[in-house]
């Protein structure tokens, strides 16, 4: 068999792959064997090629399934988990929720900054080293309560952050801080400890991450490298620029 | 009902973080995701998990979609079913494992025969002779193992046949069901 073998390895053999791709569609591989393939469509584009034929020919199966009416519950639950329900503290009826959803925020971020600017500033740092921040965020909880306030110079690439409740993080997870730009995926900034009070070095500067991001989200996710989040956030908020 | 081009411009909105989108795409979408996933797992809490699973992950994931990785429904038909399934094999492990009566009530299966749902989606894809052609017993492993989610030896165990026999048919049966399919391509 050996000598029949195809030069770029086992997996190189398009016929394996369409094999393996449509057990991976009809389900009949195991749980270890799914998640071997998964890692193959990640690695290799010819096993990408062969589960995207395999998915068509999967969905023109499933087609034909009665639809089920989903309970309006789904919904309510996606709205909670994405972040996309208004907070409890800005709940307003028909037109008006994106507007004042955003001015609520935006209010709230403006009135801590300026109210708590304790929690802001560094306390540790002494008082002719302290320029006020320049970008806040300002994340709450699903039910509207501020959670963590993060702050950062324009110029400056260390992000502080003050967790205002602690974070309940599942075991062997991670908390890991997103910024969620107006027109693209959310990008990492960085993880989160359970300190009260920490301190994240960014990539660049505030100025050149943050200037185009309109919100912040927390997810909790398996690992620290983390290439997007895989599911809803715990904590949201408006990030604005203050001065 | 499920136009491609419509769903990509609604997942190309959603990526930009459009609610209205997301909502339109939810709406048009999720009862025929949730039949799927509910012929799966059969418990429809089970079932609205899921949905509400991906349909998180495709707000998170939505910049991830592109267009020529296959068509949308095909997209989130891969999300929930692959969600499904792996629940399933983990909810079928833990009722095994259980003494609770209520999930040996589960476990008795009343959904149709999944070979009917086959033949009709031979119909609507014109592949009825083709799929005709499959000898029986390797017809009936592919409907429920597509339908049913059933893996090898649940296979066995429901047509009474040796695991070596089910996967025998399966992998005939995979071979079959990919000639008739390339004719769509």
């Amino acid at each position: 068999m050996n000598g029949a073998e195809h030069p770029a390895g086992r997996y190189g053999n398009p016929e394996l792959l369409d094999r393996l791709a449509a057990a991976y569609v009809l389900g009949t591989l195991g749980r270890l064997s799914r998640r071997r393939f998964e890692r193959l469509v990640r690695s290799r584009e010819p096993a990408a090629r062969a589960l995207k034929k395999w998915e068509s020919h999967g969905a023109a199966l499933a087609a034909v399934v009665p639809p089920v009416q989903p309970s309006s519950a789904v919904w309510r639950g996606i709205e909670r988990r994405t972040g996309l329900g208004a907070p409890a503290s800005c709940r307003w009826a028909g037109w008006l929720r994106p507007a004042l959803g955003f001015a609520c925020g935006l209010l709230l971020t403006v009135g801590v900054a300026r109210l708590q600017p304790d929690w802001i500033v560094s306390a540790n740092l002494p008082p002719q080293a302290v320029l006020p921040a320049s970008y806040v965020g300002l994340l709450t909880d699903a039910d509207g309560r501020p959670a963590a306030l993060a702050s950062s110079r324009r110029r400056g690439a260390d992000l502080s952050v003050k967790l205002l409740q602690p974070l309940a993080l599942p075991a062997s997870q991670v908390a890991v801080l997103w910024a969620l730009p107006k027109d693209r995926a959310p990008f990492r900034l960085g993880v989160l400890q359970a300190a009260p009070k920490q301190m994240l070095k960014m990539s660049d500067t505030s100025e050149a991450l943050l200037s185009e991001v309109d919100e912040l989200g927390v997810s909790f996710e398996p690992s620290a490298d983390a290439a997007g989040p895989s599911d809803g956030f715990v904590l949201r908020g408006h990030c604005v620029k203050l001065w | 009902m499920h136009d491609p081009a419509a769903l990509d411009g609604l997942l190309a909105r959603v990526a930009l973080r459009d609610r209205a989108a997301f909502r339109q795409l939810y709406d048009a979408c999720a009862p025929q995701l949730l039949g799927v996933a509910l012929r799966l797992l059969r418990r429809r809490d089970l079932a609205e998990d899921v949905l509400q699973d991906a349909f998180a992950s495709v707000w998170q994931r939505a910049a991830g979609y592109r267009a020529d990785a296959g068509t949308p429904m095909a997209w989130l038909t891969a999300l929930v079913r692959n969600r499904a399934l792996d629940l399933l094999r983990a909810e079928r492990v833990r009722a095994a494992e259980s003494l609770d009566p209520a999930d040996a009530e589960r476990r008795a299966d009343e959904r149709p025969d999944p070979l009917g749902l086959l033949e009709q989606a031979a119909d609507a894809l014109h592949l009825r002779r083709c799929i005709d052609d499959i000898e029986g017993p390797q017809r009936q492993c592919l409907a429920l193992a597509y339908y049913h989610g059933l893996s090898h030896s649940e296979l066995a165990a429901h047509l009474g046949s040796p695991v070596g026999s089910v996967k025998a048919w399966l992998r005939r049966g995979v071979e079959r069901l990919r000639r008739c399919l390339e004719h769509l391509e």
